[in-house]
C-alpha cells in the first residue's frame, strides 16, 4: 500500500458525540413503559384488575400462579394480582406527596438560609446538618414513634427525612448563581432584589432541583413501604405493596409468590424512576452546553 | 537553504468530513522561525497537532517528514520517542499543562527519563541547567515547587524548559504568550528567540501580528484550512498581497489615531475634537482591603481618585492582579470602597444605602470581558433586552432600536447566546447596557477574548455609539494598543494604586513613570508607520 491514505493511524481521536435531542435509549424505552403502567394501574385500577382487591375466598388460599391468579393467591384466597395493581394508586400517592412535602419544607429552608441574614442562614444549616448526620430511615421512624403510626404519618415521616438533603443542594444552587456575573449585570441594571431572585436566581437554581426530585419519588416509593412492611404505615388487609410484604412473610416457605409479586413491584417502579430521573439529568447537563 | 528539517506538503486533516486543513505546504529549517498566522477556527492549531500525531485518524498529506524521517508512516510506539525527544510542544496555558500536584522539577526530569539515558544524578543537574537556560530565578528552589505556586510567567518557563529538556530539533509553540502580562511576554519572547539562535528550529502558531513580527523569520497566513499567503515577515506585514491579509493588519488598533475607525476606510475627522463635558464618574482617594486566609490582607485598590467626563473615553492599564476590575466594581457600586467615596454626577454613589442608589444605577452601564457569562443562560436575547428594557408598551420599538444601534439583524432575538458567535455576544451585552441609556459605560476587557477582526469592529461600533450617545467611557485593558486607539486620557494602575494618569498622546509619547515606561518598552508593537 503506497497510498497517503494510510497516514496517522496511530492516534484515533474518539469522538464521544453526545447529543441532548438523541433518540431514547431501550432503557429509557422501558422505565416509561414502567411507569406509564404503574400510572395506569393507579388511576384506573379496574382497567387491568378488574376483580376486588379485598374479595376473600378460603377455598382459592395459596394457590399458585396460574393462567386465573397470574400471580397467585394469599392465605385468604384474595388474587395478589390484582391486589398488587390497586396497590399501585396508594404507593405512588406516598411516593410524590412524600417528596412533595420534602422538597416543599427545602425549598422554604434552603431559600430562606441563602436569603435572609446570615444568622438564619447558620442556624438553618446547623439544624440541617445535625438532621443529616441521621439516617433517614431512623428520622422516620423517631417521627411515627411520637406522632403514631398510619398512612399519614408515614408519608409525612418520609417527606421530613428527605427534607435535609433538598435544602442542603438548593442552598448551594442559589449560593452559586448567585455569584455569578448575569446576576451582577442584573444589579448593574438596577433590578431590585425581589425581581432578581424571582427572575434569575430561582428558576436557574430550582431546574436541578426538580430533576433531582424525579430520582427521589423512586426512593420515597421504597422507604414508606419499607414503614409499612414494619407495620408502621398502611395496615393489612389494605392493599399496599410494603404491607403485602409483611403479610406474605410467615408464608415465603409455602407461597413465595405472595412476597416476590409485590416485591418486584417496588424493585420495577424505584428502578425505573431512577433510570428515568438520571438520563433527564444526563439530558439536561449536555444541553447546558 | 540546505534541507529543510520539517516538510509538509499538501497537508489535510477532517474531522467529521468537515476539512479543518485543507491542503497546506510549508517547510522549517533549523534556526529559523516560521509563524502560522490566524484567526481561530483557521486550523492554525489542528495544523501543529497533525506534525505530532495527535490531530486523529484522518491526516493525509504527500509529504510529512522530519528531518528526512517519514512522520506519515511512524507506528504508535515511535511516535512517543518523537514527541518531546524530536518535537517539542509549548502551549498557551501552562497552568492546565503542568501536573498539578508534581514538582515542576519532576516534569522536566520525566522528559530527559524517556528521552536521554542520563542517570539520575546527571538529570538532577540537567534539570537546574534547563530552569536557569530559561531564566528561572533561583532554579534550586523552583524545581521543587509545584505549577500552583509559581507565577504565570514562571510557569510558563517550566513548560517551555520541559519541552526543550530533550533537545528538539523542532519546536511548537501554540500561543506561547497569549494568557501572559506585557512584560512577562517580552521574556518569553526573548526565550524563544534565543533558542531559534541556537539552532533549533521554530513553529510559532499565534493570532497576534506584533508577536509575530518579533520573532518570526516567514509567516503563513490561514483561513479556513488553507495559506493564504507566505513569505518574509516584513514583507508580508508590509506589503501583504491577499485581501484577508490586509483585514487582519488594519484591526490591528495600535497606533491608529484616536476617533479613526479601524475597518471602514471612509472619512473620519479626527479633527472634531469631542468636547469633554462635565465630570460625571469620580472616586476620591478610594481604598478596598480584602481580608485573606493565612497571608496579610490584600490592599486591592489604594487611594485611587480619577475622574471621568462626559463624553470621553479614560483607559485603564495595569497587568493582571493590578487592581482594574476592582476599580471598575468599585465604581459600579457592587464593591464599597473601606474609605473614599465614588460621586456619580456630584452626588455620593458610595456609602449610601442601596434603596437609594438603586434608581441612579441606570446612569452607569457594564460590558464584560465574557458575555456569555453575563447573560441568564436560561433566556433568549429578546427576553435578556426585554429584561433591561423593561416591560411596556414602547418595549419591542426600543429593543429593535438597540438591535440597529449595534447592528445585530432581528434574526438573533430568539437565539440564546450560547448559540451567537463572540462578536455577536458582545454586541448583546453592548445592547443591554444601552438600554437603560445610561451616561458611564463601563467596559471591562471588551475586546479581549475576540479576534482581531472581530475586536476591530467592536472598538468601531464602540466608537460610533460614544459620538451619538455622548458616553462616558471607563475603558480597561491589558493591551496597550487597543487603550490608546479608544482612550483620551490614560490611568496606569499597578499594585493598587494608580502611578501615572494623563492625556493619552502624552502618556504614549514621554511616559514620566518609571513603570510606564517599562510597560510600553515591553509590549510588542505593530507600527508599520503610516501609508
Amino acid at each position: 500500500m503506497t497510498a497517503p491514505e494510510t497516514a496517522g493511524t496511530g492516534l484515533r481521536t474518539a469522538h464521544l458525540a453526545s447529543r441532548p435531542g438523541a433518540r431514547p435509549t431501550v432503557g429509557e424505552i422501558i422505565s416509561v413503559l414502567i411507569l406509564l403502567l404503574i400510572v395506569l394501574a393507579a388511576v384506573a385500577p379496574r382497567l387491568l384488575a378488574p376483580g376486588d382487591p379485598l374479595g376473600i375466598s378460603p377455598a382459592d388460599a395459596f394457590q399458585a400462579p396460574s393462567w386465573q391468579h397470574p400471580f397467585g393467591t394469599d392465605e385468604s384466597g384474595r388474587d395478589v394480582y390484582t391486589r398488587v395493581v390497586h396497590g399501585a394508586g396508594e404507593s405512588l400517592l406516598i411516593g410524590l406527596a412524600a417528596t412533595a412535602i420534602g422538597l416543599g419544607l427545602a425549598l422554604v429552608i434552603g431559600i430562606l438560609g441563602a436569603v435572609a441574614g446570615r444568622a438564619v442562614d447558620f442556624a438553618t444549616t446547623r439544624i440541617n446538618e445535625v438532621l443529616f448526620a441521621l439516617p433517614g430511615l431512623l428520622l422516620a421512624l423517631v417521627f411515627i414513634a411520637i406522632v403514631g403510626p398510619g398512612v399519614a404519618t408515614t408519608t409525612v415521616a418520609v417527606g421530613l427525612s428527605t427534607a435535609p438533603g433538598y435544602a442542603r443542594i438548593i442552598r448551594t444552587q442559589i449560593r452559586a448563581v448567585r455569584g455569578s456575573a448575569y446576576i451582577e449585570a442584573a444589579v448593574v441594571l438596577g433590578h431590585s432584589s425581589p425581581r432578581i431572585l424571582g427572575r434569575h436566581i430561582l428558576p436557574n437554581a430550582l431546574a436541578p432541583v426538580f430533576v433531582l426530585a424525579t430520582l427521589g419519588v423512586g426512593q420515597a416509593i421504597v422507604w414508606a413501604s419499607s414503614l409499612s412492611f414494619l407495620g408502621l404505615g398502611a395496615v393489612p388487609p389494605a392493599p399496599e405493596w410494603g404491607a403485602m410484604l409483611a403479610a406474605g412473610r410467615p408464608y415465603i416457605e409455602l407461597a413465595w409468590w405472595m412476597t416476590v409479586c409485590p416485591g418486584l413491584a417496588i424493585v420495577a417502579t424505584a428502578a425505573a424512576s431512577t433510570a428515568l430521573g438520571r438520563s433527564i439529568q444526563a439530558r439536561t447537563r449536555q444541553g447546558d452546553g | 537553504m540546505s534541507e529543510p528539517l520539517l516538510s509538509v506538503e499538501d497537508l489535510r486533516v477532517s474531522f467529521s468530513g468537515v476539512a479543518a486543513v485543507d491542503g497546506v505546504s510549508f517547510d522549517v529549517a533549523a534556526g529559523e522561525c516560521l509563524a502560522l498566522v490566524g484567526e481561530s477556527g483557521s486550523g492554525k492549531s489542528v495544523t501543529a497537532r497533525s506534525l505530532l500525531g495527535l490531530a486523529g485518524s484522518s491526516v493525509t498529506a504527500q509529504r510529512l517528514s522530519l528531518g528526512g524521517r517519514d512522520l506519515l508512516r511512524v507506528s504508535p510506539r515511535d511516535w512517543r520517542e518523537i514527541r518531546g525527544g524530536e518535537i517539542g510542544l509549548v502551549l498557551q496555558d501552562a497552568l492546565v499543562s503542568l501536573d498539578p500536584l508534581r514538582p515542576v522539577g519532576r516534569e522536566i526530569d520525566d522528559a530527559l527519563r524517556l528521552h536521554t539515558t542520563l542517570k539520575s544524578g546527571q538529570r538532577r543537574e540537567r534539570v537546574i541547567e534547563l530552569l536557569h537556560a530559561v531564566g528561572m530565578p533561583e532554579p534550586e528552589t523552583r524545581a521543587g515547587q509545584r505549577a500552583g505556586e509559581l507565577s504565570g510567567g514562571l510557569r510558563q518557563r517550566a513548560l517551555i524548559a520541559s519541552a526543550i529538556a530533550a533537545g528538539p530539533r523542532l519546536l511548537i509553540a501554540d500561543e506561547p504568550t497569549t494568557a501572559l502580562d506585557a512584560t512577562v511576554q517580552a521574556q518569553v519572547l526573548q526565550l524563544l528567540g534565543e533558542l531559534r539562535s541556537s539552532g533549533t528550529a521554530l513553529l510559532l502558531i499565534s493570532h497576534d501580528l506584533a508577536v509575530v513580527r518579533e520573532v518570526s523569520d516567514r509567516v503563513a497566513v490561514m483561513r479556513a484550512g488553507r495559506i493564504v499567503e507566505s513569505g518574509a515577515t516584513e514583507e508580508v506585514l508590509r506589503n501583504p498581497q491577499h485581501e484577508y491579509t490586509r483585514e487582519l493588519i488594519r484591526s490591528v488598533p495600535s497606533g491608529v489615531p484616536r476617533g479613526v475607525p479601524l475597518l471602514s476606510p471612509a472619512s473620519a475627522s479626527t479633527d472634531e475634537r469631542r468636547t469633554a463635558g462635565a465630570v460625571i464618574l469620580e472616586a476620591r482617594g478610594v481604598s478596598k482591603v480584602f481580608p485573606r486566609r493565612h497571608a496579610a490582607p490584600l490592599l486591592a485598590v489604594d487611594d485611587v481618585s480619577l475622574r471621568l467626563a462626559r463624553g470621553s473615553t479614560l483607559g485603564l492599564v495595569g497587568e493582571s492582579g493590578s487592581g482594574k476590575t476592582t476599580l471598575a466594581r468599585l465604581l459600579l457600586g457592587l464593591e464599597e470602597p473601606d474609605s473614599g467615596t465614588v460621586l456619580l454626577d456630584d452626588e455620593p454613589f458610595s456609602d449610601v444605602p442601596e434603596r437609594s442608589r438603586r434608581p441612579r444605577r441606570r446612569m452607569l452601564g457594564a460590558v464584560y470581558q465574557d458575555p456569555l457569562s453575563s447573560f441568564d443562560p436560561r433566556h433568549s436575547v429578546r427576553r435578556i433586552l426585554l429584561d433591561a428594557v423593561g416591560k411596556g408598551a414602547e418595549a419591542d420599538r426600543r429593543i429593535a432600536e438597540l438591535l440597529d444601534a449595534v447592528g445585530l439583524p432581528s434574526a438573533v432575538l430568539l437565539r440564546r447566546p450560547l448559540h451567537l458567535s463572540g462578536g455577536q455576544r458582545q454586541r448583546v451585552a453592548i445592547a443591554r447596557a444601552l438600554a437603560p441609556r445610561p451616561a458611564v459605560i463601563v467596559c471591562d476587557e471588551p475586546v479581549s477574548a475576540l479576534d482581531v477582526s472581530v475586536q476591530a469592529q467592536v472598538l468601531d461600533l464602540l466608537d460610533e455609539l460614544q459620538r451619538e450617545f455622548g458616553l462616558a467611557y471607563l475603558f480597561i485593558s491589558h493591551d496597550l494598543g487597543v487603550v490608546q486607539h479608544v482612550s483620551d486620557r490614560i490611568a496606569v494602575m499597578r499594585a493598587g494604586r494608580i502611578v501615572e494618569e494623563g492625556e493619552a498622546s502624552e502618556v504614549f509619547a514621554s511616559p514620566s513613570h518609571e513603570y510606564t515606561r517599562r510597560l510600553l518598552a515591553s509590549s510588542p508593537r505593530l507600527d508599520l508607520g503610516t501609508e
